[in-house]
């Protein structure tokens, strides 16, 4: 296995960061009208990881399912982008969103598509985002809902040499902070083709 | 970016294409790389009421008046610009278009906006809406039904929690779903650790009777029972403590009867059971001793009178405490209830281990002899009265002497009832009493008087009739001065006359009358024709002698006797010297303070007091330092056999030996003969009395 350093340093991350940061905003505020509250965005944590160490970098203890919203694009580079939360958080989120007094535990899947539709604003900005590196539009697939087993979301046992871009997502809606994942799984080719766009955009 | 004028050759669609746009059971609307309508299919016009000739090539904000405008126009945004596919949910965005039923109420719907590629390089944008409706619709019922097994559930286990008795449910293998509050403090365990457990573990169940039944969860699922209050269970917790439970068991089924699990409700009922027990004990038990009551006694009587009938012999013994009063009244209640426990456990000691010892109150006791020959019975019950005579019985220093009067009587089964039974018993310890006491008497159908109620009443008859009529005579048996001459001195005795003119001895009549409270006016009796015989032997200047006269315990107790002999002193002019009152030991410490009011009282006008029985009680020389007792009458079971027994010999001359001290002359009754007359010279005794020197004789036949 590579070293992950090798892959996208410090700088390039930051700087991946920072757009991305920028495109949460817009999220952010289309989001803050269709709730009518103040929500914010932001991407604190960005690396890059091997897709079998995911399950280990969700949380402390690494939820047994998650759920969330999966985009598949393709373009200059594919892959699948997915927006991920423990199923508790999910709910959580669901909630401050609908202002919703349901408990938790009656949710559930009756709110598919309100998750879906957070989701997908929040792929489609970083999407945007990545596009407005590249300069060049990734094609992308009608959002999924997901609800499955983290370890066979990412594959655990195979031993492909897929990377994963793992955003963490912080969202602070109604007085409450809730810690989702983004995460891009591509292949290192598609990486180098970022680290390389990067590079150009640094002027590097 | 220009905007290009539209034109509608931009978008056409052939027949096909257009027929199946239109048949769509969903809206579709087509916008232009510059967001204006390109299309819409029949879908769209019927919910907008607008038609697409009159709005198209208009931008889709002018066509429809978008209410969730951001959203919808930055998805579409996205899509034509970013190529980015958006859904917008009903639940984020509940009303974006404005389309319409066709009874006019709103549509609800959900969006997708998709990118679509021209083959020109733009992107247009699709956008399909979905009447959501009737998922709508469904959600609304589903939440409300969730909601109200929510509130249902919430309630439920509120109840549950409440309710006072422990509260299990279980799936059909007897593993627990659920426990209450209750439930919890009486396993020890919390629900958690008992969710999904056997009942058999976690709440381990026996059958008082059977502890190797099943658990009853187990069982009542197996054959679909129910089990109600039923108390004989008893429930052992995690930490090993028993309680006695009342248990309620009940299958769940369902209503295509599917058996889904049970539900056991249980009470700690330890205490309660431990009350009926207690209860139950103490209702067929005697509180003092432990042992059985009369009722309990009568219970087994009946078994026995039963089992009597297939051949078996038992017995039972009656026993009378002889002595066992006075133990009470002068050492105290709580003296003799002692006493009574240590009889008690020495009777139990001597008795095989089927026998049944009963106490009926008081002094007596019962004994069920069980398969039981007449021989071994009477053996038993002379053991028995042999031990009581040896039991030592000691308070202050003062040795007691216990005695018992054994009644036996054979369970035939031929007897009515068990009261037959004991009115035998009794009626045979009466007669064995009335002989003298410390004996056995075995009951005997040819005894005169079959029971003993019965016969002591007609005792009472005769006693009163015989009373009113008069019918007693005096005897006089005289007392001689052993070592020197003296005035005489004559003890009276009383006898019965019958109607048919036999004489009937006090032993037959004294004890009922003592029993009726007779005695005070046989006293009187007595005394008043001891006092005419005097005033007659008076009036013919005859030589007084000295007069005994026996008084009861009852009559000393009594002030008003102690009027009435002070009124038959004055009627009769009687002199009071030649008056003896003779007082039995016992008679007189039973009732010591008015006793020696009497004593005291009599000694003043001159009488003289003779303690008779001296001995055979409590024989209490400290008693008798302030008595102002003239005499001592040693007991007769002590002269006897004086000749033989040296310790009896012992004994008389020691009373003898401290009666001269304290300036008591000593007589010794049941001198049979001139050996015993002899020895008792030789020991300074002062009076002898007996068949031996002179038989009882008719009062006015006596030489003065």
């Amino acid at each position: 296995m590579n070293d992950n350093s090798d892959i996208l340093n410090e700088i390039q991350l930051d700087a991946l960061g920072e757009l991305l940061n920028i495109g949460m905003g817009s999220a952010a505020a289309s989001l803050s009208t269709m709730v009518q509250q103040e929500v914010l965005l932001t991407v604190p944590v960005i690396r890059i990881i091997h897709q079998n160490d995911v399950p280990k970098q969700l949380d402390d203890v690494p939820p047994q399912k998650v759920c969330g919203v999966k985009q598949t694009f393709r373009g200059n580079f594919s892959g699948d982008a997915l927006l991920l939360f423990s199923e508790e958080k999910s709910l959580s989120l669901v909630r401050a969103v609908l202002g919703d007094s349901i408990p938790l535990e009656e949710l559930g899947e009756m709110e598919e598509e309100a998750i879906t539709e957070i989701g997908n604003i929040i792929l489609n900005a970083c999407l945007s985002s990545l596009a407005n590196i590249f300069k060049e539009h990734l094609d992308s697939e009608i959002p999924q809902y997901l609800n499955e087993d983290i370890e066979q979301l990412f594959n655990v046992d195979n031993d492909d040499d897929c990377f994963v871009l793992l955003l963490r997502m912080s969202f602070s809606i109604a007085k409450q902070d809730i810690t989702g994942y983004v995460t891009f799984i591509m292949d290192l080719e598609s990486i180098a083709k970022i680290r390389t766009q990067i590079n150009n955009m640094l002027g590097m | 970016m220009s905007i290009k004028p539209l034109k509608s050759s931009d978008f056409d669609l052939n027949d096909l294409d257009s027929e199946l746009l239109n048949s769509c059971g969903f809206g579709i609307i087509i916008l232009d790389e510059f967001s204006r309508l390109l299309y819409w299919n029949n879908w769209i016009g019927k919910h907008t009421n607008l038609s697409l000739k009159d709005n198209a090539s208009e931008h889709l904000e002018i066509v429809l008046p978008i209410l969730q405008k951001t959203r919808l126009l930055n998805a579409i945004d996205d899509a034509l610009h970013y190529r980015l596919p958006s859904s917008l949910s009903h639940k984020l965005n509940p009303q974006t278009l404005p389309l319409f039923k066709a009874c006019g109420t709103p549509l609800e719907h959900s969006i997708k906006v998709i990118p679509l590629k021209k083959p020109n390089g733009v992107f247009h944008c699709l956008i399909e809406v979905t009447d959501i409706s009737a998922s709508i619709k469904r959600e609304k019922q589903l939440r409300d039904v969730s909601k109200k097994m929510r509130h249902e559930k919430e309630w439920a286990n509120v109840t549950l929690m409440s309710i006072a008795d422990a509260v299990i449910t279980t799936d059909p293998q007897g593993c627990i779903i659920a426990a209450n509050k209750q439930a919890e403090k009486l396993t020890g365990l919390t629900k958690e650790v008992m969710q999904a457990e056997p009942i058999t573990r976690v709440c381990p169940i026996t059958q008082d009777v059977d502890d190797l039944a099943p658990h009853p969860v187990i069982h009542c699922l197996k054959k679909s029972l129910t089990l109600t209050d039923s108390e004989s269970f008893q429930f052992i917790s995690s930490q090993g403590t028993p309680y006695a439970v009342s248990l309620s068991i009940a299958p769940i089924i369902d209503e295509e009867s599917l058996l889904l699990g049970s539900v056991m409700t249980f009470r700690d009922i330890t205490h309660a059971r431990n009350i009926a027990e207690q209860l139950d004990w103490q209702a067929k038990h005697d509180h003092l001793t432990g042992l059985i009551n009369r009722r309990e006694l009568e219970v087994q009587l009946d078994y026995h009178r039963e089992s009597a009938k297939t051949g078996n012999s038992h017995f039972l013994m009656y026993i009378d405490l002889d002595q066992f009063k006075v133990i009470n009244d002068t050492c105290g209640h709580g003296v003799g209830d002692k006493l009574l426990q240590k009889i008690s456990l020495m009777l139990q000691e001597q008795l095989r281990q089927n026998d049944i010892l009963a106490r009926l109150g008081g002094d007596e006791f019962c004994i069920i002899l069980p398969n039981c020959p007449s021989k071994n019975a009477q053996s038993i019950a002379n053991t028995l009265r042999q031990s009581v005579l040896e039991h030592r019985f000691v308070y202050k220093n003062q040795p007691y002497v216990l005695g018992a009067s054994i009644g036996l009587t054979e369970i035939t089964g031929s007897e009515k009832n068990s009261a037959e039974i004991l009115s035998a018993a009794d009626s045979a310890c009466y007669v064995a009493k009335s002989m003298g006491r410390n004996r056995v008497h075995l009951h005997n159908s040819q005894d005169s008087n079959s029971a003993r109620p019965q016969e002591a009443m007609q005792w009472f008859s005769r006693l009163q009739s015989a009373i009113e009529d008069d019918r007693f005579v005096l005897y006089a048996q005289e007392i001689v001065s052993i070592n020197h001459k003296e005035d005489k001195h004559y003890e009276v005795l009383i006898r019965m006359l019958d109607h048919d003119g036999s004489i009937i001895p006090p032993n037959s009549f004294i004890p009922a009358a003592e029993r009726f409270s007779l005695m005070q006016r046989i006293d009187r009796w007595v005394l008043q024709h001891v006092c005419m015989y005097l005033a007659d032997l008076q009036n013919s200047d005859k030589k007084l002698p000295i007069i005994s006269v026996n008084l009861s315990g009852t009559s000393i107790g009594d002030t008003e006797f102690l009027q009435a002999t002070l009124d038959l002193f004055k009627q009769y002019n009687t002199p009071a010297e030649h008056i003896c009152f003779e007082i039995t030991e016992t008679a007189a410490i039973s009732n010591l303070k008015e006793a020696l009011a009497f004593m005291n009282e009599m000694k003043k006008r001159g009488c003289m007091i003779s303690l008779d029985d001296f001995g055979s009680g409590l024989s209490s020389f400290a008693y008798l330092k302030d008595m102002p007792v003239d005499y001592l009458k040693i007991d007769g079971h002590f002269v006897k056999n004086i000749t033989h027994d040296d310790i009896d010999k012992a004994f008389v001359a020691s009373i003898h030996q401290i009666a001269q001290v304290m300036n008591i002359k000593t007589i010794a009754e049941f001198v049979e003969n001139d050996e015993i007359l002899d020895l008792l010279k030789t020991l300074g005794i002062d009076y002898a009395q007996g068949y031996g020197i002179a038989k009882p004789v008719p009062l006015d036949t006596i030489e003065v």
